[in-house]
């Protein structure tokens, strides 16, 4: 079973957390920004294994062009935010994913195929096959996590140096 | 009239094995002055006491002035009232003097004609007269119930709650469930009809049992259902002594209704057997010098804590332990174990430090196994826990098996001092400078680990919904120059608290609920927050919107008893824990994913909780979706909780 389009906008009406968090720059730019950081942040997805191709050269290769907005529809819709907070920011039960996510072999590597490894109170991420998201939707959720900005820094925010 | 007898003050002041008489001396002996019978009748007019300045369509109950703090004018009616005119003592009048002999200072209930004679007693005898026994009106025992579990926390003693027979007892046993599994003592009653011929009609018949307390009998540690005053008497003191044992619980007796409304047979009142002073069990000195030789050998020493201080000496015992060694402490935060701020304070590196672990020392854990699972099967493991002595095997909270090296039945803030004796014996001078070393590389790591906790706060500082980490930090910054106490677990917030603030009085936090149970934070903060009223401390709760629907009617006892708290709602609009669940059970079968919602959240309509509080008489405000919006509101929250009264907010937040 796919998700189709009708099912997915009636879920999106009745979704509790209606964000207007996250700046969607989208374009170019802000995703080879993102890519570029993202090299460095590889984290967890580090870990699945010699088959993954990391690196900026072939994660730019390899980065499907995708539609921010939309993938900020699926993110909720599909409970990405669940775990990783509505804009990636990451909690107890998810590590960040944003901004600069992981480049987007590692990304639709984890997707499919989850580490695993259990967070908070057991919970572990769920996998995301091809039967429920697409690549096109993956591609989607990149753009997404790739279009969000920085956040200020910890030494910006008065309540965080107190 | 029985004489009272001496008791100490504060009878979970911790009494080791070597402070016993130290203890003893320094606890003191407070008489309890007699009260029963001894009253000077001088009638006041009742109207005189009606005029009290209460805005109220009712006339203020006598006792209302003296109830609220104001000096008592109506000292003749208090005490006439305080004598029955009718038919001699009544039974439930000794009984208050038996439930305050044991240091008890309230009885939370809804009302229920099974203690009907319990509750005319309390309100015209034991709010009336001292030691006075106050009364904190509910409208859910959930809510009684978890009032006593909160208090306990904060108070080191127990309160009374009654409950209605069966259908009463059927609401509050959940509550039980999670003092149970949190290791608290709750002194519970609850009514009760032996005589068949008394039950006059179709209710009493539908709410008569033969053996109420076996609904809960797996999880409380003693129950009783006395047949005389004096058995009373004696089973009260028991299930006093059964309670303030670690491991502490709740325990019930069941009132005949008869007992409470009949007079004293005879008119003389049974003797009221003196309480000892409770002395936990404690390590044997063997096994502590073999622990502490052991941890003095190790290479790389953890101490977990999970409900290790009972009490303040708890906390400050294991800092005592932790510095000797030079190890890390882990908090497994089921109460205020290790100042959040000490840079023995290892929790946010619990996985890298286990991962090297040697030698692990488990301090009253509830889930040792996967508290260290992180650490090589090869590490030694310790437990030192209470709950070894007495568990009962129904209902599962003693979590999965832990293979453990060495297990000390035993309570451990008791058996602290005794095993840091040992370690600081067992350090020979060479080791000094690699403990120092230890010490330092620790002091470093907890700094990082505060670092990295601040860089990760900042993401998505101005998100909304609100971080969770936006909403800690803002309500810290308005409370963190009082005197404040978080009483929620943290869980569901990231555990920001413990990663960012500063905290290092024990009571500061006081854990989670127990066994989980859904509504046990309102209660438990209200219960909290009159045991630190006393003390000039503000209350302040996080919790979420849906343990708040469970036992909303919360609000109305706060407003009414006039309680200070502050309760901010965690509103992620979801039952979020089970929105995750099944998100992974739909990815497992790869099915319907953005489904999830149906069923799990809360939404459509959205719940007003500001209007809620407004409902019930406590000051209310949101739902706050602008992050910038939050600190202002938490201030003018704040102003009223600072008058004495209880206020919430409504924080539209992330989910965890
Ligand atoms: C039920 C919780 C849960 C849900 C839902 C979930 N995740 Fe995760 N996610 C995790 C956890 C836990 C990890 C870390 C362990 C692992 O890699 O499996 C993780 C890891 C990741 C990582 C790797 C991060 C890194 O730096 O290694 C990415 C990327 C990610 N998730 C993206 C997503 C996206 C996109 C979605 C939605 C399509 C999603 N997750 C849904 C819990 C979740």
């Amino acid at each position: 079973m796919t998700p189709t389009a009708p099912r997915l906008k009636l879920s999106l009406a009745s979704l509790p957390l209606v964000t207007g968090a996250a700046a969607l720059i989208g374009g170019a730019a802000a995703l080879i920004g993102a890519l570029t950081g993202g090299a460095a942040l590889i984290g967890g997805a580090a870990l699945i294994g010699s088959a993954v191709p990391t690196g900026v050269a072939i994660a730019q290769a390899a980065t499907p062009a995708g539609n921010a907005q939309r993938g900020q529809h699926l993110y909720l819709a599909v409970g990405c935010y669940e775990c990783h907070g509505t804009t990636g920011t990451g909690a107890i039960t998810g590590p960040k994913i944003a901004p600069n996510p992981i480049p987007f072999p590692a990304f639709i590597y984890q997707l499919r195929h989850p580490l695993g490894a259990p967070s908070y109170g057991n919970i572990k991420m769920p996998a995301y096959g091809e039967a429920v998201l697409s690549d096109a939707q993956v591609a989607d959720l990149y753009a997404y996590l790739a279009s969000i900005g920085p956040s200020p820094p910890a030494s910006k925010i008065p309540l965080l140096n107190r | 009239m029985a004489k009272r007898v001496a008791r100490q003050t504060h009878p979970l002041a911790a009494v080791s094995r070597r402070g016993f008489l130290k203890g003893a001396a320094l606890g003191g002996a407070a008489l309890r002055g007699a009260a029963l019978g001894g009253a000077g009748a001088i009638a006041v007019p009742v109207t005189a006491v009606a005029q009290a300045p209460e805005p109220r369509q009712l006339p203020p109950v006598p006792d209302q002035a003296a109830e609220q703090g104001q000096p008592a004018e109506v000292t003749g009616q208090r005490r006439r009232l305080a004598t029955s005119a009718a038919g001699g003592l009544p039974g439930s009048d000794y009984m208050v003097d038996v439930i305050r002999s044991l240091g008890i200072e309230y009885v939370a209930f809804v009302p229920g004609d099974t203690f009907k004679g319990l509750h005319e007693s309390v309100i015209n005898y034991g709010l009336l007269t001292n030691p006075k026994l106050g009364l904190i009106p509910c409208m859910h025992e959930e809510v009684s119930v978890a009032i006593c579990h909160g208090y306990a926390k904060i108070a080191g003693k127990p309160m009374a709650c009654a409950m209605h027979s069966t259908v009463g007892l059927q609401h509050g046993c959940m509550a039980l469930y999670n003092a149970w599994a949190d290791r608290v003592p709750v002194f519970a009653l609850v009514g009760h009809q032996a005589d068949a011929n008394k039950r006059v009609g179709l209710v009493q018949w539908a709410h008569a049992v033969y053996d109420g307390p076996e609904l809960v009998r797996d999880f409380t540690k003693f129950d009783d259902t006395p047949a005389s005053l004096s058995d009373f008497a004696d089973s009260a003191v028991r299930a006093y002594k059964f309670a303030m044992t670690p491991p502490y619980g709740p325990v019930l007796l069941a009132l005949d209704e008869g007992l409470q409304e009949n007079p004293v047979p005879g008119g003389r009142a049974p003797a009221i057997p003196r309480l000892p002073l409770i002395v936990p069990p404690q390590g044997e000195d063997a096994a502590c010098a073999e622990v502490a030789r052991m941890l003095v050998g190790a290479a790389h020493p953890v101490i977990l804590a999970d409900r290790c201080a009972r009490t303040p000496a708890g906390l400050a015992r294991l800092i005592e332990l932790a510095e000797a060694l030079q190890a890390p402490v882990i908090d497994a935060h089921g109460r205020f174990n290790f100042p959040w701020r000490h840079p023995l304070n290892q929790t946010g590196s619990a996985r890298d430090l286990l991962s090297r672990a040697d030698v692990i020392l488990g301090l009253e854990m509830t889930d040792f196994y996967h508290a260290s699972a992180a650490a090589p099967p090869t590490a030694k493991r310790i437990s030192v826990a209470s709950t070894d002595l007495y568990f009962k095997s129904n209902y599962q909270d003693f979590e999965r098996f832990t293979a453990v090296d060495i297990a000390i039945a035993v309570d451990a803030e008791a058996t602290l001092p005794v095993l840091t004796d040992a370690v600081r014996r067992a350090i020979r001078p060479s080791l000094r400078s690699a403990l120092r070393e230890r010490g330092a590389t620790l002091a470093r790591q907890h700094q990082e680990a505060l670092e990295e906790s601040r860089t990760a706060a900042a993401l998505g500082w101005n998100d909304r919904p609100i971080t969770t980490a936006r909403l800690c930090m803002e309500l810290y910054d308005k409370i963190r120059h009082e005197k404040w106490s978080l009483v929620n677990g943290t869980s569901f917030q990231s555990y920001w608290p413990q990663r960012l603030w500063t905290a290092h009085e024990h009571y500061q936090y006081m854990g989670d609920a127990g066994a989980y149970g859904l509504g046990y934070l309102p209660g438990a903060s209200l219960g909290a927050a009159v045991a630190n009223q006393s003390q000039g401390r503000l209350t302040v709760a996080i919790g979420g919107d849906g343990d708040l629907m469970f036992t909303p009617s919360f609000l109305w006892t706060a407003a009414h008893q006039r309680i200070p708290l502050l309760y901010v709602v965690h509103n992620n609009r979801a039952y979020h824990q089970e929105v995750m669940w099944v998100q992974v059970i739909a990815g497992e079968r790869q099915r319907g994913i953005d489904r999830c919602h149906l069923g799990t959240t809360i939404d459509d309509p959205y719940i007003d909780y500001a209007k809620l509080a407004q409902s019930m008489g406590v000051h209310g405000e949101g739902p706050i979706t602008d992050p910038n919006a939050l600190g202002p509101a938490i201030e003018r929250a704040l102003a009223i909780v600072k008058r004495g009264e209880p206020a919430l907010i409504d924080v539209v937040a992330q989910g965890r």
